[in-house]
């Protein structure tokens, strides 16, 4: 393999796993802007949707629907999820909304702790296999090999991400949201419900990390209960890369961050690649801590 | 004023923040169709007793009637659904949103059908043809006077019946608050009712049917606009004669 074939094969590994950081990284973004709120508790709604996922793959495939399974088992993961995150939202987060800012942070690492030890204590300790949920055929060019299960990825969180966009920017509930991003109290004198729309925040950003879930565990084979930690470390280093509270930011930041790791663990050492996604993250903060494009970009939510 | 001309009656009204009571038993009725004003020093209680009407301050005690039905224990969504709709002090739009964003937003709690949101839209613009130029522009980029427009237009847009408004001449040039007041006077011709809080007491005064001035969160004293402007009291400590 040429120097160039390296780059090429690792920049698409890297593209495929930033799909799932981006659809994380949304998530943390968007109840960041909305509710001025870290929910350190994402990375285990991710890790959540990778075993409901499995567990809805498993069920779907002894049923009717097994020749077309994938459209239900994305679509049963993250309504699972998404009502996993409006759960989280309204048993820890609602009764904190006027506590001081450490309560809420506490109270997210607290669920952190509760759904890791659920799952754990649920589907045991040890590492599940994850079956590829589609027969995977590989399509090569020259030296460089893409898989139809990195096309799919790619397709459903290019998808994912650009009805997102359509919500944010032009339904109804959408632009409440950009307008609770910009100011809470002016929100709520135009009668807007703070409340509503803030689960509506937790309830998409847990969707995306649902399927998100869901397209880790195909494309790894394996899940364990404590994947969501590191993945939801590595999508909250995405969202500060593309500037916290920033919808198309976290987007670029987490495709941005799967390259990046792509490329270290291609030249370097797949060893080092946490080394590196995390090096990004103290850069950052060290250097332009609103992100690439935090303070600059027009639409922030 | 008689009792059934009367759109809004506040009742013994305390309110604060946490154990800090800002508001001391305030007594307030507003007729409707009519502009009052509430003029007050700083820190009187002017801005807590809108915020209180609007449900963002929680009433510790007292009532707020609104054509007949209670309001202090409503969300503040649903205040704006009833039709009382306040313009925040400092403009307070959304300066990342567009122009007509803002604007939609205000009508944010209406089942109307689109078309009549949009006409209402279109009405209330031949009001503020500066935002009309503007409607694609992002709000943060509008000037002071502009802000303050699209403020009181978006409010506008939520239908109110009660339009409230908080200190609209704030850090405006005169000649934009001579605007600002001749506006006030025009939504007042379209059949709203509207309570005015001002520090300027002599514009506030000159424009009120009826008007009111708190000081350490009670009213000290009320009466027709025109009364309290030649009152030597009010003269002396508001408007600097």
């Amino acid at each position: 393999m040429s120097i160039l074939d390296i780059f090429l094969q690792q920049l698409i590994n890297g593209l495929t796993i930033g799909m799932i950081y981006a659809l994380i990284a949304l998530g943390y973004t968007m109840v960041y802007g909305i509710a001025q709120l870290i929910n350190f508790a994402h990375g285990e709604v991710f890790m959540v949707g990778a075993y409901l996922g499995l567990l809805f793959y498993t069920i779907f495939n002894q049923t009717a629907l097994a020749s077309w399974i994938i459209a239900p088992t994305f679509l049963a993961t993250m309504i699972a999820t998404a009502l996993l995150g409006y759960l989280i939202e309204r048993c820890a987060y609602r009764p904190l909304r006027n506590a001081p800012r450490l309560a809420p942070l506490i109270a997210a690492i607290g669920i952190s702790f509760l759904l890791q030890n659920a799952v754990m204590l649920i589907a045991g300790p040890t590492d599940k296999s994850f079956p590829s949920i589609l027969t995977i055929q590989k399509y090569t060019f020259s030296h460089v090999t893409v898989t139809n299960l990195q096309i799919l990825i790619t397709v459903v969180s290019i998808g994912l991400m650009t009805g997102l966009h359509f919500f944010v920017k032009h339904t109804k509930i959408g632009k409440a949201m950009r307008a609770l991003a910009d100011d809470r109290q002016a929100a709520s004198l135009m009668g807007i419900d703070v409340n509503f729309v803030i689960a509506v925040a937790f309830i998409i950003g847990s969707a995306l990390a649902g399927a998100g879930g869901l397209m880790f565990g195909a494309y790894y084979n394996t899940i364990n209960f404590h994947d969501g930690y590191l993945a939801g470390m590595k999508a909250f280093t995405a969202a500060v890369l593309g500037g916290i509270g920033n919808i198309p930011g976290a987007m670029i930041g987490g495709v941005l961050l799967g390259v990046l790791e792509g490329l270290a663990a291609g030249y370097i050492s797949s060893q080092w690649k946490n080394v590196f996604a995390f090096l990004i993250l103290i850069l950052i903060l060290l250097f332009r801590p609103t992100g690439l494009f935090g303070a600059r970009v027009v639409k922030k939510v | 004023m008689n009792k059934e001309s009367t759109i809004l009656e506040v009742e013994s009204l305390y309110a604060g923040y946490g154990p800090i009571e800002i508001l001391k038993g305030v007594n307030v009725k507003i007729p409707e169709g009519k502009i009052v004003s509430l003029i007050g020093s700083n820190g009187a209680g002017k801005t807590t007793f809108l915020m209180t009407l609007s449900g963002l301050v929680r009433a510790h005690q007292g009532s707020i009637l609104f054509q007949g039905k209670e309001l202090s224990k409503c969300a503040p969504f649903d205040i704006v659904k009833q039709g009382v709709v306040q313009v925040p002090e400092g403009r307070r739009i959304f300066p990342h949103l567009t122009v007509e964003e803002n604007l939609d937003l205000g009508a944010y709690t209406r089942k109307d059908p689109k078309q009549e949101i949009k006409r209402d839209k279109e009405e209330w613009l031949t009001l503020f043809p500066i935002l009309q130029k503007r409607l694609k522009g992002q709000a943060g980029n509008l000037s002071g006077g502009e802000q303050q427009m699209l403020a009181m237009a978006r409010a506008l847009m939520a239908k109110p019946k009660l339009l409230l408004l908080d200190e609209p001449s704030l850090g405006l040039a005169p000649k934009l608050i001579e605007i600002i007041f001749n506006l006030i006077l025009k939504i007042k011709e379209k059949g709203l009712t509207i309570l005015l809080v001002e520090q300027n007491a002599w514009k506030a005064l000159e424009l009120a049917d009826y008007a009111y001035v708190i000081e350490s969160g009670q009213i000290q004293m009320e009466g027709a606009g025109k009364d309290l402007l030649v009152n030597p009291k009010i003269k002396n400590a508001y408007l600097g004669q």
